[in-house]
C-alpha cells in the first residue's frame, strides 16, 4: 500500500466547532448558498435531533427547530483548521498533498507497516483531541485511498482494490448529472460494473473523460502528489463570529492558535523566539502587543501560558472582534549550561510571575538591581533576571563594614538644631530626639562638569536611649532623613 | 475549664490515630548567622513562615537581609524581596554580582503589594523570599486580614520557598517561628567588620511551633 488518505467528515462544521467553545453542544447548522438556494449542509447532533436535515432549506429548518443557529462555512476557520490536519500529516510522511479541503493524501514510500498503524492512530488521537474526527484510507492509488477513506469506519486498510472498489457506487466519481443519466440507463450501478467494460471501446464511445472514469473505477488513476512546503510564516488569524467580550472565547481559540503554530515549529526544526499578539476591537481600534520569550521554545503550553497571563490583566474599551497571533521563529538554543550555573526551575513560569506581578506593581518596579557607574547615592537600574546566573566569582574588595542603610524613598524632611556646625537635635517624621553622636560630615558631589552636577553632606547620627542609627542628609534644599542603618 | 469526656476521648483517638501532628520535610535556607539558624533550629524552615520582629529601630535586621542575599547567591539559590515600603539599598554590597540572583519587587500601596506576593510566593524558582513590612503604617498593616496570611501559607506549602518576613511587631498569625531583634546597634558599629557585626545579632526566639520534624 502506497498511499494514505485523511478525511476530515463534514469539514466546515468540523472546522467552526473547533474555533467555539460549547459550540457542538447547540442546535448549529452550516449553509451552503445564499438566499432562496441556501441549504443545509451540516449539522450538529442537537440540530439533527431536532429534526434538522443536510439538504433541508433554511426556512424549512427553522421551521423544524427556531433555535437553531445558521452559520456559513468560515474560509479562516476551515485555514486553520486544514494546517493542523496537514501538521499532523507531516508526522506520518513529509510527502503530503493538500487535496481537498479536510482532505490530504500522504505518500507512503519506504513505511513499514507496523510504524505506520502506530503514527496514523496517533495522529487520530491528536486531531480527535481537538475536536477534528478523522477517517483514514490506505491503498495503492490516491483516489482508491480517498475512496476507502470515504467510506472508512474510521480506518480501512484496502488489500485488494479490484474487489473494493467494485462494490462501490459509480456516484463516487462524481458524475455530471447527464453522466449519471447515462449510466443508469447503461445499467452501471457500481464501479465493478464499470471496470468490466473494455476500456478502449467505453473511451472510443465517451471521449477523454470516459477514459479517465474507466481509470479511476479500475483502480489505475495512478498521479503524482502536488507536495505541499510547511508553512515559512507562522501566522493564526481568526474573525469571530460572534464579538468577544469576555476572556474565555479569547483563550479557548488562543489555545488552538498555540496548539497548532506549535507544531508548526516543531516540525520546521524551529522554535518560537517571541510572539505577538493583535486584537481587533467592536470600535475599529486594535490592541497589540509583543511578547519576547524568556527562552525559544516550542511548548504550546508555554505559548499559551504567555498570552493567558497577559490577557487575565488586559481590559479594552469594546469587544473583539478579530484575533491575530504571529511568532516569531528562531533556531532552538542547544547550549551547555555551566555547572555551577544558578539556572531556574521553570523558565516560563518565572517570567509568567514577573510578568503578572508587574501587571499588579508596574513593570519598572520589579527586576535585578544594578548599580550605575557613578558615585551618585541611591544609582541603580533594575534589569530583567537572567534565566541562568553565572556561579559568583568573588572579587578582591575590601570587607564591607558597619550596619546596612534602609533608605527612605524619598527622604524625611527633618528639622536638625546645629552647636558648632554639628548636629545635635533633630525633629522628623522618622525620628526625634537629641543626637548622642555622629560621624561626619562627608561631603559627596559629583558630575560637576555636567548639568546634572550634585553636591551633598552627609551624617551619620544616633538617637539617645536607643533611639536608633540614622543618615542625615544635608542638600540645598534642607535637612532630610536619608535613611536608617539597620 | 474542665474538658467533656467526649472531647477528651475524640483527641485520645486522634492522638492514637495520628500520634505526631503532620510533619514537613524538615529542609532549612541557612541565613548564614549562626546565632539567627541555631535559634530557628537550623535556618529558614522551607514551606514556612518565619517572622523577624524588629522591636525598634537599628536593631539589625537589614543586616539578616544582607546575610540572607549573600548565603543564597554563594549557593547558587534564587532570591525574591518583597519590599512593602521600598527601603532596600541596593548599594549594600560593594561587588554588584551578589545581587545577581536577587529580584526586587518594589511595592507601591499594600493592596498591589498583596496581589503581587499571593504571586510570587507560588512561584517554586525562589528558594527563598523576603517580605519586608516594616516602615509600613501600623494602621494600615493592621488592616490586612489574618485569611491573606493563610492564603499566602498555603501558596508557599505548594512551591516550598523558605519566608523571612521582617516586621517591626507580630503580625504573621500563621508564622512557624518568630525571632525578636530586641537590641540596638550603637554608632561603634560602624567600625565594625559586617560579619563580624552579623555574629553580635542575639535574636531571641519567641515562638515556635512544634509540627516540624528535626533537620536531617
Amino acid at each position: 500500500m502506497k498511499f494514505a488518505v485523511l478525511e476530515i467528515p463534514e469539514f466546515p462544521l468540523r472546522a467552526l466547532l473547533r474555533l467555539e467553545a460549547g459550540l457542538e453542544k447547540r442546535a448549529v447548522a452550516v449553509v451552503a448558498g445564499e438566499g432562496k438556494r441556501a441549504r443545509i449542509l451540516h449539522v450538529t447532533p442537537p440540530a439533527l435531533h431536532a429534526g434538522v436535515q443536510p439538504g433541508m432549506g433554511t426556512l424549512q429548518a427553522l421551521a423544524e427547530c427556531p433555535a437553531l443557529d445558521l452559520r456559513n462555512a468560515s474560509p479562516a476557520a476551515e485555514k486553520e483548521a486544514e494546517s493542523v490536519l496537514l501538521l499532523a500529516a507531516w508526522r506520518v510522511s513529509p510527502r503530503v498533498e493538500q487535496t481537498a479541503p479536510g482532505l490530504c493524501t500522504i505518500n507512503l514510500a519506504g513505511r513499514t507497516l507496523a510504524d505506520l498503524r502506530r503514527d496514523l492512530a496517533w495522529v487520530a488521537l491528536q486531531l480527535g483531541g481537538q475536536g477534528l474526527p478523522l477517517r483514514i484510507g490506505v491503498a495503492d492509488t490516491p483516489l482508491t485511498a480517498r475512496f476507502a477513506a470515504h467510506v472508512a469506519d474510521p480506518e480501512k486498510w484496502v488489500a485488494d482494490s479490484t474487489a473494493f472498489l467494485a462494490a462501490l457506487p459509480v456516484s463516487l466519481l462524481g458524475l455530471a448529472k447527464a453522466e449519471d443519466t447515462l449510466f443508469a440507463s447503461l445499467g452501471l450501478r457500481t464501479l465493478g460494473d464499470l471496470a468490466r467494460l473494455p476500456r478502449a471501446s467505453f473511451a472510443q464511445r465517451l471521449g477523454l473523460r470516459g477514459d479517465r472514469l474507466w481509470a479511476m473505477a479500475a483502480g489505475q488513476d495512478s498521479r503524482p502528489l502536488e507536495t505541499a512546503s510547511p508553512p515559512a510564516r507562522f501566522e493564526a488569524h481568526l474573525e469571530m463570529e460572534h464579538a468577544a467580550e469576555t476572556l474565555e472565547p479569547l483563550l479557548f481559540v488562543l489555545r488552538r492558535f498555540a496548539d497548532r503554530l506549535a507544531g508548526e515549529l516543531a516540525a520546521a526544526g524551529l522554535a518560537a523566539e517571541s510572539l505577538t499578539l493583535c486584537l481587533s476591537l467592536e470600535d475599529e481600534t486594535t490592541y497589540q502587543r509583543s511578547f519576547r520569550l524568556p527562552e525559544a521554545t516550542t511548548q504550546a503550553d508555554g505559548l499559551f501560558g504567555t498570552l493567558e497571563n497577559h490577557l487575565a490583566t488586559v481590559q479594552t474599551k469594546s469587544a473583539v472582534v478579530a484575533i491575530d497571533l504571529t511568532i516569531q521563529p528562531t533556531r532552538p538554543q542547544h547550549r551547555q549550561e555551566g555547572l555551577f550555573d544558578n539556572a531556574l526551575r521553570d523558565p516560563h513560569a518565572f517570567y509568567d510571575t514577573l510578568a503578572r506581578a508587574g501587571s499588579v506593581l508596574g513593570p519598572d518596579r520589579i527586576g535585578t538591581p544594578v548599580q550605575n557607574k557613578t558615585h551618585r547615592p541611591d544609582s541603580f537600574e533594575l534589569h530583567a533576571p537572567p534565566a541562568a546566573v553565572a556561579a559568583y566569582q568573588p572579587k578582591p574588595t575590601a570587607p564591607p563594614r558597619g550596619p546596612v542603610l534602609r533608605r527612605l524613598r524619598p527622604p524625611a524632611r527633618a528639622t536638625v538644631e546645629l552647636i558648632d556646625d554639628v548636629p545635635r537635635y533633630v525633629q522628623s517624621p522618622v525620628t526625634d530626639g537629641a543626637i548622642i553622636a555622629h560621624r561626619g560630615p562627608f561631603c559627596l558631589s559629583g558630575e560637576w562638569w555636567d548639568q546634572g552636577g550634585w553636591a551633598r553632606e552627609e551624617w551619620d547620627i544616633e538617637i539617645g536611649g536607643g533611639g536608633g542609627l540614622y543618615r542625615l542628609l544635608h542638600a540645598p534644599a534642607g535637612w532630610f532623613v536619608e535613611g536608617i542603618y539597620d | 475549664m474542665p474538658t467533656s469526656p467526649t472531647l477528651a476521648d475524640l483527641r485520645r483517638l486522634i492522638a492514637d490515630r495520628f500520634p505526631t501532628s503532620p510533619t514537613r520535610d524538615g529542609r532549612f535556607v541557612a541565613t548564614g548567622i549562626a546565632a539567627v539558624d541555631d535559634a530557628l533550629g537550623g535556618g529558614l524552615g522551607t514551606g514556612t513562615f518565619t517572622e523577624i520582629v524588629s522591636s525598634g529601630p537599628s536593631c539589625g535586621g537589614q543586616l539578616i537581609t544582607a546575610a540572607l542575599i549573600e548565603t543564597t547567591r554563594l549557593a547558587g539559590q534564587r532570591l525574591a524581596l518583597l519590599d512593602a515600603a521600598d527601603t532596600f539599598a541596593p548599594d549594600v554590597f560593594a561587588d554588584d554580582a551578589l545581587n545577581a540572583h536577587l529580584v526586587w519587587f518594589r511595592g507601591t500601596h499594600l493592596k498591589a503589594f498583596w496581589q503581587a506576593a499571593d504571586i510570587v510566593l507560588r512561584d517554586a524558582n525562589f528558594t527563598a523570599i523576603i517580605i519586608d513590612l516594616r516602615a509600613l503604617p501600623e494602621r494600615e498593616l493592621k488592616r490586612t486580614p489574618a485569611t491573606t496570611w493563610y492564603r499566602l501559607q498555603r501558596a508557599i506549602e505548594q512551591s516550598e520557598a523558605a519566608v523571612l518576613v521582617h516586621t517591626d511587631y507580630a503580625v504573621v498569625p500563621c508564622a512557624d517561628r518568630r525571632l525578636v531583634l530586641a537590641e540596638p546597634l550603637t554608632m561603634a558599629a560602624f567600625k565594625t567588620d559586617r560579619h563580624a557585626l552579623q555574629a553580635t545579632l542575639r535574636p531571641q526566639l519567641q515562638l515556635q511551633r512544634n509540627h516540624r520534624r528535626a533537620a536531617g
